[in-house]
């Protein structure tokens, strides 16, 4: 059987600028606005839009799913049964050639389980089984986070740029 | 005199098939036409999603508007039928999956297009008609309304960011500097339509100027 895929997204590569600190406090804002995002129904990664409906409204049929899941909602489409998919996010920084990166997505110790379902959501490997692309990890070439989430990135590079002008100016 | 100009509702408006909000907030802007464009993308997602998301909370993303709670009978019927019961204006889902945006000349469109199902439904909840009986909950702005205060902030900043992001700063010039007064001399020529707030903002902002400035050792001049 083929290995699951971990799903991830090569964020930022590190510099003098992009230093470790800065780096965690990325990670952080971004896993906050994927799971703000999604808890919403919008996607997070940009050109993805709202997530396609789950099958019960999407085929008009009250036998389909999320019928049969007991204290699980009709809509927003969230992504959550039981949490662990979204509980499985995070970040750390990793070597990539000579450089280190920034790395946002699954865990790569995660259970095989969780890394499955992360990829047949945003892979959208289960189409066949009438279970839709719903994409939260920008992990393919040129895939992007949402704006919302892209500013607050930019927002603390530019409190770290602030923080490298002052310990300057004090010495 | 810098490039902040508040998003500004040039028209509101409701037909059988539409509703929507037409924005202004580049026509007292300086830049070059395919800066614009790039803009207009911009501030389009960022407007869109922080529609969706205001709304998925069950707040208006407009400013002096906030959505009331829903009844005690329709949360209760909500609940029922396997929703949450708050106000965030999703039942099937479809309202909010119509909503969209389209460039126009000094800005964007926001709203409803073609769709007659979908824009009744909005108008329902905006009363762009003045004819709606339900609780105001509006999500797009009218003319003399505006966005939240974060979401005007966060607009200007990416107009001003797309424009810095558009000059050339030849490194050249930036060796010849060694004072403050030099410096602001001749960021001034650059951005003569920035703000000197606005200018040190999107340098600190862009990872490309900012290495620039370090590399050359501008930075201290920023504080």
């Amino acid at each position: 059987m083929a290995k699951v895929k971990t799903q991830f997204a090569i964020v930022r590569l590190l510099d003098k600028v992009l230093d470790k600190k800065t780096a965690d406090q990325i990670g952080n804002s971004i896993i906050d606005g994927i799971k703000d995002s999604v808890s919403k129904g919008l996607s997070p990664v940009r050109g993805e839009g709202r997530f396609k409906k789950y099958a019960m409204l999407r085929d008009n049929d009250p036998r389909k799913y999320p019928a049969y899941e007991k204290g699980k909602n009709v809509n927003p489409v969230n992504l959550k049964l039981t949490g662990e998919l979204l509980d499985n996010l995070t970040h750390r920084v990793e070597k990539k050639g000579k450089a280190e990166a920034l790395i946002v997505g699954i865990d790569k110790n995660a259970s095989e389980r969780v890394k499955a379902i992360a990829e047949a959501h945003n892979d959208g490997t289960l189409e066949r089984n009438n279970v839709p692309k719903r994409k939260f990890i920008p992990n393919e070439n040129g895939q992007k986070f949402i704006t919302s989430i892209e500013r607050k990135l930019v927002s603390l590079y530019e409190k770290r740029i602030n923080d490298i002008i002052k310990k300057s100016n004090k010495s | 005199m810098g490039q902040v100009m508040p998003i500004r509702v040039k028209k509101s408006k409701i037909t059988k098939n539409s509703i929507s909000s037409e924005l202004d907030f580049l026509s007292d802007v300086q830049a070059p036409k395919e800066v614009k464009e790039n803009i207009k993308n911009e501030v389009g997602n960022y407007l869109l999603e922080q529609t969706l998301l205001h709304v998925g909370e069950a707040n208006s993303p407009v400013d002096g508007e906030n959505f009331p709670k829903l009844s005690n009978n329709y949360r209760k019927f909500k609940e029922e039928s396997r929703r949450p019961g708050i106000a965030n204006l999703e039942f099937s889902g479809d309202m909010l999956d119509a909503v969209s945006v389209k460039p126009t000349g000094q800005g964007i469109e926001i709203g409803i297009f073609n769709n007659s199902k979908e824009a009744s439904k909005a108008d329902g909840h905006n009363n762009f008609s003045g004819s709606s009986e339900l609780p105001k909950r509006r999500f797009l702005p009218q003319e003399g309304q505006g966005y939240k205060n974060s979401i005007e902030a966060e607009v200007n900043k990416i107009i001003n960011d797309a424009i810095a992001g558009s000059e050339t700063i030849p490194r050249s010039k930036l060796a010849e500097i060694q004072t403050k007064a030099d410096m602001w001399r001749y960021l001034g020529l650059i951005f003569p339509n920035f703000s000197r707030a606005e200018i040190k903002g999107s340098i600190k902002r862009s990872s490309e100027l900012s290495k620039l400035f370090i590399e050359f050792n501008l930075l201290r001049f920023l504080e």
